[in-house]
């Protein structure tokens, strides 16, 4: 009973993960200026740590979580980078 | 699933399939939003919902499960949610610096920035010069 509940609300939120990316990735193709593509990169992280996190709760190991742990890590450091990237024209000054 | 959780009592497994479920979902709609709004500044909102709830709801889901499963406390979901609360601010604020300054370089009219500060300030027109950018 408990494993079925577990495994109709997992697969329910993979779906609805996957479906978020693809709204990301449509957004960040179409988006009509360069910020708009960045910020759609940036939601298409965070999507994609949740579904890792999310695969990892169905699998019941830890190697997800590190993944994730590493795409919330380098999802930050690539947003603020292009950021600045728009900013200034260049990285690191 | 594996077969740890089928032993896994209701009152245990139901508010984590709650959780599951409304963590996707509102990643979903923030997803949603950056498709549907119409200005960069007003789409600009839309994805600290998946940072913020999604986040909080699935890491929560992933700490009780796994701590039950594991039979000892697993915390180390929070850490993502702490490392997700404290950085998205910080990179969305620089993204809306860079859309400023670069509507107010490559649109002479302002058109762009007097948009984004027009759907800010809930449709008042901004017509000074007051909030030009520093550079």
């Amino acid at each position: 009973m408990s494993a079925t509940i577990l495994v109709v609300a997992i697969s329910a939120g993979q779906l609805l993960l996957v479906a978020a990316m693809g709204l990301a990735a449509m957004r960040m193709l179409r988006g009509p200026r360069a910020q708009d593509r960045v910020l759609a990169l940036d939601t298409l992280y965070v999507d994609a740590m949740l579904l890792l996190l999310v695969t990892g709760i169905r699998t019941g190991t830890v190697f997800y979580f590190e993944a994730a742990f590493v795409i919330a890590m380098l999802g930050f450091v690539t947003t603020v980078a292009l950021s600045k990237f728009l900013l200034r024209g260049e990285i690191i000054e | 699933v594996t077969t740890t959780y089928a032993e896994l009592s209701l009152w245990i497994v139901i508010p984590a399939a709650m959780l599951i479920t409304i963590g996707a979902a509102l990643a979903f709609v923030g997803s949603l939003g950056l498709v549907r709004l119409a200005s960069f500044y007003e789409r600009l909102h839309a994805p600290s919902l998946a940072a913020g709830g999604a986040t909080l709801a699935i890491c929560l889901a992933s700490a009780i499960l796994m701590s039950q499963a594991n039979d000892q406390l697993v915390l180390h979901e929070l850490v993502i949610y702490g490392l997700t609360l404290v950085v998205t601010p910080v990179s969305l604020i620089t993204l809306a610096a860079a859309a400023t300054h670069r509507d107010a370089v490559t649109l002479p009219d302002r058109q762009g920035a007097q948009e984004g500060l027009t759907s800010m300030r809930g449709g008042v027109a901004s017509s000074g010069t007051t909030d030009r950018p520093l550079e």
